[in-house]
Order: C-alpha cells, then sequence, then structure tokens
C-alpha cells in the first residue's frame, strides 16, 4: 500500500514540498523591501540559522530552506496564549493577588526560546512586539539580542495604528509576504511610535524603518 | 500495516519495519525502517525515526523520517523535524528545529541567485 496515497474522505489540499513551487496565494500579497534586505543582510555563513516566531508556514520554510538554512519555529505569541491560559487555570478562585507582569516575564521566558547564545543569524520577528506588554516586550529583546550571532539580523513589523483585523505572516518571495487571515490571533496591546521603536532596539548596531502606505513600518535590526 | 487503535494506550518503545498508524496514544519512542502516520486524534509522547511520517494528530517528540514528513492541517509537532523532504499543510503547527536534509540543484541555484 503507498504510504503516501491520497485518502478518500476529503482532506485540505495537498502543499507543495521543499524546492517545488510554492501553492497559490490565499492571503494578501506585500511587497517587502525589508524582507529582500533582510535575507541580503544575513551573515554568510555555513549553515545559517534562521528563528521564526510565526506560525510554521510551507512558503517560509521551503524559502529559507532553498537557501542552506536551518530553520527554528516557534510560535511564540500562541506559546504565550497558552501560557496566560495555564496560569488563569491555577488561580480560578480568581481570589490570588495578580502576578507581576515581570516575573509572569520571566517565568514565560523561562521556557521559551531555549536555545544557546548566538544560535541564530536570522530572526522572523514578524509583529509579536506589538502584542506583548513592556515587560515582556523589553525582556524578550534582550533574549533575541543574546540568541542572534554577530551581525545577525531581526525583521520585525509594527502596526501604525489598531488593526481592525489579525494576521499571520508568510514568505512568499524574495521580496513578498503574504498576509493570512488569522481571525483568533492575539490582539495588538502596544503601538510604538518611531522614537520608542528605536529605543526599543538600542543594543543592535543599526534600526532601519521602512514605511509603506499600509498601516504595518518594516524594521530591521543588526547585532553589533 | 500494524495499527494501535482509538481508545488504545501503549507504553514502551516500538520496532519494526511494518507501517504503524496510531489513533490511540503512544508513550515511548518509536523506531520503524516503515512509516508511521499519527492519525487526527492520535498522540505519541515520544521520538519518531521512521523512514516517512504522517503527522494528523500530536507528537510531543522529535521525528526524524529518512524520506518525508507530512504535517497536516490538524497536525501538531513540538519537537524537532528533520526529514529529506517536508510538507507542511495549512494550519499545521510546528514548535521546534526543522532540518531538512535534501539539498537539490534547484535549492542550490535560488541560494547563488539571492546573493547579490
Amino acid at each position: 500500500m503507498p504510504f503516501f496515497r491520497k485518502r478518500p474522505t476529503p482532506s485540505p489540499a495537498p502543499v507543495a514540498e521543499t524546492a517545488s513551487p510554492p501553492s497559490g496565494p490565499t492571503g494578501i500579497l506585500r511587497k517587502s523591501t525589508a524582507l529582500k534586505d533582510f535575507v541580503l543582510k544575513i551573515p554568510e555563513v555555513d549553515p545559517r540559522a534562521l528563528l521564526d516566531l510565526g506560525r510554521a508556514f510551507q512558503t517560509t520554510i521551503t524559502f529559507f530552506a532553498d537557501r542552506g538554512f536551518r530553520i527554528a519555529v516557534q510560535p511564540l505569541l500562541e506559546s504565550w496564549r497558552q501560557f496566560v491560559e495555564e496560569q488563569q487555570a491555577q488561580n480560578t478562585s480568581g481570589t490570588e493577588t495578580p502576578p507581576d507582569p515581570g516575573a509572569l516575564a520571566q517565568q514565560f521566558l523561562g521556557r521559551e526560546l531555549q536555545f544557546p547564545p548566538g544560535s541564530f543569524h536570522g530572526v522572523l520577528a514578524w509583529d509579536v512586539f506589538d502584542c506583548f506588554e513592556p515587560p515582556l516586550t523589553d525582556l524578550l529583546v534582550e533574549r533575541l539580542h543574546g540568541l542572534l550571532a554577530p551581525g545577525g539580523v531581526l525583521l520585525a513589523l509594527f502596526h501604525s495604528e489598531r488593526p481592525a483585523q489579525r494576521w499571520s505572516y508568510r514568505v512568499r518571495d524574495m521580496e513578498t509576504i503574504e498576509l493570512i487571515p488569522n481571525p483568533g490571533g492575539l490582539p495588538v496591546v502596544n503601538v510604538f511610535n518611531n522614537r520608542q521603536i528605536l529605543n526599543l532596539f538600542a543594543r543592535f548596531r543599526s534600526c532601519t524603518t521602512y514605511i509603506a502606505r499600509d498601516q504595518l513600518r518594516e524594521v530591521l535590526v543588526v547585532r553589533e | 500495516m500494524s495499527a494501535i487503535s482509538k481508545g488504545l494506550k501503549f507504553k514502551g518503545e516500538i520496532h519494526g519495519s511494518e507501517d504503524l498508524r496510531i489513533d490511540g496514544s503512544v508513550e515511548g519512542r518509536l523506531n520503524l525502517t516503515a512509516g508511521v502516520v499519527v492519525g487526527p486524534g492520535g498522540q505519541v509522547m515520544g521520538d519518531i525515526e521512521a523512514r516517512e511520517v504522517v503527522v494528523e494528530g500530536t507528537v510531543r517528540g522529535n521525528v526524524t523520517a529518512r524520506e518525508r514528513v507530512r504535517i497536516a492541517a490538524s497536525g501538531r509537532v513540538e519537537g524537532d523535524v528533520t526529514a529529506g523532504r517536508l510538507a507542511v499543510e495549512e494550519g499545521a503547527q510546528i514548535s521546534g528545529r526543522v532540518q531538512i536534509a535534501a539539498s537539490t540543484p534547484a535549492a542550490a541555484a535560488s541560494r547563488i541567485a539571492s546573493r547579490p
């Protein structure tokens, strides 16, 4: 019996595999100069490693795997949602004092992103910073700074106002990001201004903001 | 094909050369020279090594396939995935490292094309 024989019951359409053409777009295609610069600025070492903090998408994995990257996927917003649910479940009576946000952030990062320092040459952070409160945002930047190798690059997206709809993001090609509707996604709780973004990444060697016509700013930061 | 049906729980290591389908629950390591399918309700708490692996349920452990891994829309892997080829359907969840062992001429070409 062929192991991967198509099942008789309806199932999702098969997806492209590594080195195959990507499947057709299902979201909004968005031109991204920052993505192109991100790919070109990642240090030329062998092997190169990428950390994707978004959902796992075939097109993103294929894009970077085809370029020789080792990839780690850590859907951080989903992990945070689970973490918060666990915290709430532990306090079902609702009588306990609300935990300190800084302690919660420390606890969360104590179990996530457990990689050796300097493990990655590129980080796709997408819009995670918009969805966390400041103690966690600051600690997360510090953790990512440590996880990046010298010269490593981080790509982040920042909303200029609270979006009406939530999206997930995936790479379609060198200059295109696809926005996939994510109705259950965590809400944006922070809208950073440009000064705040610069302050957030003050430890990095450079921080470049790419302004577009939509409400998404792309930010590329490079570790010293 | 052997099967661990829905409602069955197995604890321990599984070795073999026959295809295995898991719709129940397995706690332990799987090492097969053939293929493994973790069905939609199936759960594996342990590492899987096989020729081909399909994940439609949940795996908490590392998944290694000499040929191919397919993670279906309903599939969830909390662990590292290593395979010659990888297919990830829309909605699949992975939390861990992904390593694709195969290197193709097309891949090499696109690596060169991505450089200025």
